[in-house]
């Protein structure tokens, strides 16, 4: 897989390349964007898309790093000053 | 803070990302499994006929997606025509491949194909949701993709995965 995090605007790689005129012929068709979307998610699952969802797989991914810094937070400030 | 809380911190931190080291990145959940295999009607490689899925085996096979410019292709083609010999079928999708480059290549590779798919647009490519080359799918005799493998394929993924998920495919009374 080529250039994941570049967004398809700017990738020149052929999938890309691909992508931009799928997606330049469905506007054409009268497609929403949520239903162009929902064709690319279909495919090539919510991994396509460039600002990724938060869903039940990756919620650790996207709150772990929070959560962890809180826990040390705390545990680091519970004896507190004496 | 007791040493032995930053330590069992760490501790779980560092079996979290460690069990990551031992996911098999080749075997991608594709949002494509249980659904069939997309329509086509696009020309056979080599005679240049219209094939679709008519033509597909009544028992599981592979469909295997490579070009002849793919190097990746070539480390996992020996297995495939291994595959081939065991009486597994496999179908070639050609993707975004000049024709006589592409006959070029099995000229010189060897041909485990039944047949090839020339994908030239990579049409069918992007309703499969390829990424790139190779990929590797297990079709069952309905037309339904049982799984997909991204990336060349070796003998531990054929006996450990392909091979057990084709054999209870073939087994299944439907």
């Amino acid at each position: 897989m080529v250039c994941q995090n570049q967004n398809i605007a700017e990738s020149e790689a052929p999938l890309a390349v691909d992508l931009r005129n799928k997606i330049k012929e469905m506007i054409k068709d009268g497609k929403s964007e949520s239903e162009i979307k929902q064709f690319m998610a279909d495919r090539y699952s919510s991994f396509i898309f460039y600002d990724p969802p938060v869903n039940k797989q990756n919620i650790v991914l996207w709150f772990g790093p929070l959560l962890f810094m809180i826990i040390i937070t705390f545990l680091l400030f519970k004896k507190g000053v004496r | 803070m007791k040493k032995s809380v930053i330590l069992l911190i760490f501790l779980i931190f560092f079996v979290t990302l460690s069990l990551g080291l031992f996911i098999d990145t080749k075997d991608v959940d594709s949002p494509l499994v249980g659904k069939p295999m997309p329509s086509f009607n696009l020309e056979e490689l080599k005679t240049g006929n219209l094939v679709s899925s008519q033509y597909f085996p009544k028992n599981a096979f592979l469909i295997n997606v490579w070009a002849s410019w793919c190097l990746e292709c070539t480390r996992e083609h020996m297995l495939l025509k291994n595959i081939q010999k065991q009486g597994i079928d496999i179908i070639g999708v050609n993707y975004k491949d000049n024709r006589s480059d592409a006959l070029g290549w099995l000229a010189i590779y060897g041909n485990p194909y039944l047949f090839n798919i020339h994908d030239i647009n990579g049409e069918l490519g992007l309703e499969m949701g390829v990424y790139g080359v190779p990929e590797t799918f297990i079709i069952d005799k309905k037309g339904i993709i049982i799984d997909k493998f991204i990336g060349a394929i070796d003998e531990k993924i054929f006996k450990n995965n392909i091979l057990p998920k084709i054999q209870k495919a073939n087994q299944n009374k439907f």
